[in-house]
């Protein structure tokens, strides 16, 4: 079987709208979009761990 | 081969290009924050006044929301954001190019679910509407008039989502305002009750404190996990990963925990979660209009971002992809019209079952695709795969599924009963120090990573290798 996530030969694709063709292409063309970066999972950690676990602390004793 | 920015391509399942991702932090504050609140603040309030005291029960819920959004986060965003996606879409990499349906069918019951419940409280709460402000008469007779404000609410959702996402974010301009109005409502209670309110005790508590603590904070998780479904539809719009994350964290996860403050005090304190009832024995039938008015536009805005969601999920389906946005619209929106016509209170009386069911579900989802993306795929999604199902591709797996995530998740979901009975509320020791829903995401996760190694294995899948 080919892979195309590992850069093999690319397999026949099966015919898609060619509107659907042509995102694809569009998206596998763009440069990269970056996933979360620093700033981002600070604020993760804070309000989705951080602030949580405070405000479980604070709760538990009030 | 190019392409251009299409006026009609937020009504596909097809990846948005960069320069249909228009929403800044700002546009999609607004939409998550009016998608959120609506009259489930309240039952998830009533929820947790059963086991908790006000000043504990908001603490609890608000760390239990904040985590189960962080948790929805993680599963959905990255791929959602990144190629323009909804929650289902994102699904393809981790279920296969078949099996996707499962959690199709799970977002499909869900947001029909909730948005019936939802579309059921905007006709009721239009009907009193009627009656406080002297257009009704009180009777029996208005009773009939909840199925035909259904049908009237959902024609004009249908007419909203016509224009598809902008619609969402038009209505979410208008509406968003009732979120302060809610706020003003619970700072009336708590102003005017606050002795009382700090005094009220639970009608449900366990005699274990722990137990009870746990079971506000497993609410909160359960009910902003029942966000999975939603998010995918709006936070694609978004351009990139790092625009989404304080919109969906306060827009989202803030208003829930606040809004439903106002159910948990209104329960302690007057024994009922419905401000309309309250509201007018705290400050007489002037402030039950604007409560009423309050309740009717909330549920009006999350139930069409509700639709568009689903919407956008059933264009996964190949058999839906040729059909035209109107008619997408109406397979949609019928059988919320139809539950809100034929069952509305059967369907009200069985809501806290429903709410339990979700948990379940989207715990362990959540864990698979979280351990797929950032552990096993170290981020690396094949676009292309997502849309086709063919051997050749890498999320074709056997026959277009991938029983290692069908065996997570049900792995999860067993875990999930076995540790807390989600409508007997029947609990095993563990449960009361790690909650039902982390421990369910985290054996999910588990069982995904182990059983995806023997997908590796066997050359499946399309992970990358060291």
């Amino acid at each position: 079987m080919t892979d195309p996530a590992q850069g093999n030969i690319p397999p026949q694709a099966p015919a898609l709208p060619p509107q659907l063709e042509a995102r694809i292409a569009v998206v596998e063309n763009a440069a990269p979009t970056s996933d979360f970066d620093a700033s981002s999972w600070l604020w993760m950690l804070l309000l989705g761990v951080a602030i949580p676990l405070i405000l479980l602390a604070v709760g538990w004793w009030a | 081969m190019t392409t251009h920015a299409n006026p009609q391509a937020d009504e596909s399942a097809w990846p948005l290009l960069p320069e249909e991702r228009t929403w800044g932090a700002a546009r999609l504050t607004l939409t998550l924050a009016t998608t959120a609140a609506a009259t489930w603040c309240y039952l998830i309030g009533e929820s947790v006044a059963g086991y908790l005291g006000f000043i504990k029960g908001g603490l609890a819920l608000s760390a239990g929301c904040m985590i189960g959004m962080v948790l929805v986060l993680l599963a959905a965003g990255p791929t959602c954001v990144r190629f323009g996606i909804d929650s289902v879409a994102a699904t393809k990499p981790q279920f296969g190019s078949r099996g996707w349906v499962v959690p199709a069918a799970l977002q499909a019951v869900s947001i029909i679910g909730w948005n019936s419940l939802l579309i059921i409280f905007f006709a009721k709460s239009a009907v009193q509407l009627c009656v406080a402000l002297g257009i009704l008469d009180l009777g029996s007779h208005n009773a009939a008039l909840v199925p035909v404000l259904t049908v009237l609410a959902c024609a004009i959702i249908f007419t909203v989502l016509r224009r598809g996402a902008t619609g969402v974010s038009l209505v979410s301009n208008i509406l968003v305002a009732h979120v302060l109005i809610g706020l003003w409502m619970l700072y009336l209670l708590v102003s005017r009750r606050w002795p009382e309110l700090i005094a009220a005790q639970p009608a449900n508590a366990s005699s274990n404190h722990l137990w009870n603590y746990t079971t506000g904070v497993e609410l909160g998780i359960g009910a902003t996990l029942s966000w999975w479904p939603y998010i995918g539809a709006m936070i694609r719009m978004a351009p990139n990963a790092r625009t989404i994350v304080l919109p969906v964290m306060l827009g989202m996860a803030a208003p829930v925990p606040l809004l439903s403050l106002i159910g948990l005090a209104g329960s302690l304190v007057l024994k009922s979660s419905d401000p309309t009832e309250w509201l007018r024995i705290v400050g007489g039938p002037a402030y039950a209009i604007v409560s009423l008015t309050f309740v009717t536009a909330a549920n009006f805005g999350t139930t069409t971002a509700g639709i568009y969601a689903s919407a956008i999920g059933l264009r996964n389906f190949a058999a839906l992809q040729k059909h035209t946005w109107t008619m997408l619209l109406l397979i949609t929106i019928a059988p919320v019209a139809l539950v809100g016509i034929f069952i509305p209170e059967l369907f009200f009386a069985k809501f806290g079952n429903f709410l339990a069911l979700i948990g379940v579900a989207f715990a362990p989802l959540c864990g698979i695709q979280i351990v797929d993306y950032f552990v096993l795929r170290r981020g690396r999604i094949d676009i292309r795969a997502i849309y086709v199902d063919a051997p050749e591709y890498p999320y074709y797996f056997w026959r277009g599924i991938n029983p290692a995530a069908m065996t997570a998740l049900a792995v999860g979901c067993f875990t999930y009963v076995a540790l807390l009975n989600p409508l007997s509320y029947d609990s095993m020791a563990p449960y009361r120090y790690l909650t039902a829903s982390l421990p369910s995401a985290s054996a999910a996760a588990l069982a995904y990573f182990l059983g995806s190694l023997l997908v590796i294995r066997a050359g499946r899948g399309g992970y990358p290798r060291k």
